[in-house]
């Protein structure tokens, strides 16, 4: 399967491409849902939303913006490495995102933890329960992308992708930026001016 | 680089460092711009600068410069259906609102 499967290989990249696009479409249908769910709270509840939104830490929702920018970053030159048919820094630039993203679900975690230490649950306000139901289902995207890129990690230690043939390391890369962009509306919607 | 056709596009490393350095000024920007009190234009500002973020992840980590129309008609598609759906819905609760 040298030649003339790289020269099948093409039409293949571009159909499977355009699937992940298309599921990703779908996901911006769903998270613009959420937005809109949000849209409407925060139109009804003026006060609840400019008081609750104080009890959130900037500062750690700044540093896990920070930390996802950087994991796109490096998913983003794994993709521009297996490009050039380079694997040794795909892994690397792999590991470093994998390792990113644990980091930012375990900020969420101290998060989430230091919530419920002083008493506030999803059903203690209109805000909370948006910030909460928004966080997690964003944190369950995160959870979802480190699985995929695991498993991108490991077919790249079984020597699966080259220059010509990296779709699954695009597809999932494209999605780790879509899951980053969510978190950039969520970071100053929810931390910043609600 | 061996890649055939328009949708393996390769970019210099470079330009992924100066987009992601362009994404962390922005995050500051927005941090920053949120402590001053504008009034009603807090909220605009900061969409403004998430969504000049998400345009620079989408160009150019996920390569939206390279692709086709196809790619681009579902991304407008979606967008324009995605932003009316919210306003309406926003009008409709300060409707019920109202009454």
């Amino acid at each position: 399967m040298e030649h003339a499967a790289g020269v099948e290989e093409f039409p293949r990249f571009e159909t499977s491409k355009m699937g992940v696009w298309i599921f990703l479409f779908s996901e911006v249908l769903l998270f613009g849902g959420l937005f809109a769910t949000y849209a409407v709270f925060r139109s009804l509840f003026v006060q609840d939303f400019a008081r609750d939104h104080r009890e959130l830490d900037v500062t750690l929702g700044a540093i896990n913006t920070v930390v996802l920018l950087c994991s796109s970053l490096s998913v983003a030159l794994g993709v521009a490495s297996i490009q050039r048919g380079k694997t040794r820094p795909l892994k690397l630039c792999l590991g470093i995102t994998i390792l990113l993203g644990l980091v930012f679900l375990v900020i969420k975690y101290f998060e989430y933890s230091g919530k419920f230490a002083h008493g506030i649950y999803p059903w203690t306000s209109s805000f909370f329960s948006i910030y909460f139901l928004m966080t997690g289902i964003h944190g369950a995207h995160v959870l979802g992308g480190l699985v995929a890129l695991s498993l991108v990690l490991y077919w790249t230690f079984q020597g699966r992708f080259s220059a010509t043939n990296y779709v699954r390391v695009e597809g999932t890369a494209l999605y780790w930026h879509l899951v980053d962009i969510v978190w950039i509306y969520l970071f100053p919607l929810l931390y910043l001016v609600a | 680089m061996g890649t055939p056709g328009s949708g393996h596009s390769v970019q210099p490393y470079w330009i992924y460092n100066a987009v992601w350095i362009a994404l962390l000024v922005f995050t500051v920007v927005t941090v920053v711009a949120a402590q001053i009190n504008l009034g009603g234009w807090n909220v605009p500002l900061a969409l403004a600068i998430a969504s000049t973020k998400a345009v620079l992840v989408g160009l150019f980590f996920m390569h939206l410069r390279f692709e086709g129309r196809w790619v681009w008609g579902f991304a407008v598609f979606s967008i324009f259906l995605l932003l009316p759906v919210i306003a309406v819905t926003v009008m409709d609760a300060l409707h019920g609102l109202v009454r």
